[in-house]
């Protein structure tokens, strides 16, 4: 879709109107809505690296966004500048992964999912019990205090994140993860160095995730230490990417917003049964769409291209 | 340290991994024959617990004797969830099985622990039987009576499960499928029913270790996925697909713990089994009770 100069014209007034959009709008709601959207989106695009191109499911990326809140929080605590945390959280996320991803991701079958699942749970029942408190923001960031800043700071994250899973997509290193989610056998028969290419995405989606964790951690003023280690997070993202589309560039984009959206109505119409319904949904798109709303959407696109007078003419 | 301390923490060790035996046996009975992961085993084991609660609470119905209908609901239920879930995939193979079953397992997960909630609440609840409290004592080590009974009940249970593999008809069928599936379905094994029920009677073995939980311990509705962990870890230890060396593996993980917990690293409890799991699967991936590297 972004692949030529209209998609690039589009993509870049998405960005800009996204950019102004504050200027607009003063409604606190409004921009916190965004901010989750942002949030959700970054988390599912960089799962996508991992699950989405790599084909290794990670039942366990919500420790690797609890780190990255817990470190970030801990640094900006004892006074590290703000980017310099959350740099360190995305490496303490990375080397979280190494434990279960270096053994795991030599062998063959399910032994990934399942690790980082064991992974997640002793996590975040560890920092349950070690972290029993409510954790917060420093006084000095919260005297400063201003949702825009968040704003801007999770728009550039989202994008970031965007752009390097689109390049990733582009790149010789995707190719290689596309073809070991294929095929595993026939990707070692052609020369691709599996466990290099599986743990070089496990890097770079924890890295992101990690990231994404210290950002919340910026954002949020006051949460429980385990909240955003909470299996949640894997939730969200998981839902967001598969009912987008696994392995496409605007899958988790569009699944983000359908997430964020539809779980905004249905907090307000049906309350509590909101994740049971998400539950439903998930399945219902895993056995009927595996393709998720990305193949859906970008007929649509092609459709609106017929309809432009270029083609007309 | 003193001697007897050593001996009690090492019997409760085996207590409770004798109900991560329970839970492990149905996810290995159930990845064994139909390569799901079931990572929604553990929500199901607290379906269990809750229904043993209601058991109790509303039919006044002793846990131990409530054990039998739970079961028999969560063999309904495991049909069920095969029939709307599971059963579409039974075209896929190898790979694409294993993936989208994980999917859809999670799936079904996030759908028990919100129904859960909402059936129950989120507190935590436990059971007081007629034999909580009470204890057994021997040389100096105390043995709960309400734990003793439940480490029969598994061992029976896990006896009643090799007996159901090695001297029934519908055992032989599974062993054929596990073995050669195209071969086993070439002499005529309905490879859909075994899954079917095979399926069914892995959720059942999750309900009666619901039941045994319910009355040695307490359970919330999001407390699953920590059997889950648990199940999953003594499958590892035991090697993945073989259904006969779990009980072992689960004794191994609970006495690991138990051990951790003296050394007084109990806060840790969590990591250990984390620990094990990583160090079996850099060191002997095939599981550390594989007899001749085939497994059943």
């Amino acid at each position: 879709m972004i692949n030529n100069r209209k998609g690039f014209f589009v993509t870049a007034i998405i960005i800009l109107f996204l950019a102004l959009q504050p200027f607009f709008v003063n409604r606190n709601d409004v921009i916190n809505l965004f901010i989750m959207i942002f949030l959700v989106i970054a988390l599912s695009s960089a799962y996508n690296i991992l699950g989405g191109y790599a084909g290794q499911v990670n039942f366990g990326y919500s420790a690797f966004f609890g780190i990255g809140a817990l470190v970030t929080n801990l640094l900006i605590k004892s006074e590290l500048p703000f980017l310099g945390a959350l740099l360190i959280s995305g490496i303490a996320a990375v080397l979280l992964g190494f434990i279960i991803g270096v053994p795991c991701l030599r062998l063959r079958g399910p032994y990934f999912a399942i690790g980082t699942l064991a992974l997640a749970e002793a996590v975040a029942i560890t920092v349950m019990r070690l972290l029993p408190g409510t954790c917060y923001l420093p006084p000095t960031y919260m005297a400063s205090y201003s949702l825009v800043s968040r704003y801007y700071l999770f728009l550039a994250l989202a994008a970031i994140v965007v752009l390097i899973v689109y390049l990733i997509s582009r790149s010789k290193v995707g190719l290689g993860m596309m073809c070991i989610r294929d095929d595993e056998d026939a990707a070692a028969s052609i020369g691709v160095n599996i466990f290099r290419h599986k743990l070089m995405a496990l890097c770079i989606s924890n890295f992101l995730g990690g990231l994404a964790g210290g950002a919340f951690a910026f954002y949020h003023v006051a949460y429980y230490y385990d909240h955003p280690f909470s299996i949640e997070w894997t939730v969200t993202s998981m839902v967001s990417v598969v009912i987008g589309g696994m392995g496409t560039v605007t899958g988790p984009i569009i699944g983000s917003v359908v997430f964020v959206g539809l779980q905004y109505l249905f907090v307000h119409y049906v309350g509590e049964t909101q994740a049971l319904l998400f539950g439903i949904l998930f399945i219902i798109v895993v056995l009927r769409w595996p393709g998720g709303l990305a193949p859906a959407a970008s007929r649509i696109v092609k459709y609106i291209d017929k309809l432009s007078p270029e083609h007309v003419a | 340290m003193d001697i007897k301390i050593i001996a009690q923490t090492i019997i409760y060790g085996i207590f409770s991994g004798s109900i991560y035996s329970l839970v492990a046996v149905g996810l290995q009975w159930i990845f064994g024959i139909t390569k799901i992961i079931n990572i929604a085993h553990g929500p199901l084991v607290v379906i269990g617990s809750f229904l043993t609660f209601w058991a109790f609470s509303l039919c006044h119905l002793d846990p131990f004797v409530a054990i039998l209908p739970v079961t028999l609901v969560l063999l309904l239920l495991g049909l069920v969830v095969y029939c709307v879930i599971f059963y579409p995939l039974k075209n896929l193979i190898g790979h694409e099985r294993v993936h989208l079953s994980l999917l859809l397992a999670f799936g079904l997960m996030i759908i028990l622990q919100n129904g859960a909630r909402l059936l129950w609440s989120a507190d935590e609840r436990a059971l007081t039987t007629a034999l909580t409290g009470a204890s057994l004592e021997f040389i100096g080590v105390r043995l709960p009576y309400a734990r003793l009974a439940g480490l029969a009940v598994a061992l029976l249970v896990i006896i009643c499960v090799h007996l159901l593999l090695t001297k029934t008809y519908f055992g032989k069928s599974v062993r054929a499928l596990i073995d050669n599936p195209q071969a086993a379905r070439l002499v005529g094994v309905n490879i859909n029913l075994v899954h079917l029920f095979s399926f069914g009677i892995g959720i059942a073995l999750a309900g009666s270790a619901g039941t045994l939980i319910a009355i040695t311990t307490s359970f919330s509705p999001f407390g699953g996925m920590v059997w889950t962990l648990k199940g999953l870890i003594v499958v590892v230890l035991a090697g993945m697909g073989n259904i006969r060396g779990v009980f072992l593996a689960g004794l191994v993980l609970g006495v690991v713990e138990a051990i951790g917990a003296i050394v007084g690293l109990g806060a840790y409890r969590e990591i250990f089994g984390l620990i094990t799991f990583v160090l079996v699967l850099m060191f002997k991936p095939e599981g550390l009770f594989v007899r001749g590297g085939r497994a059943a």
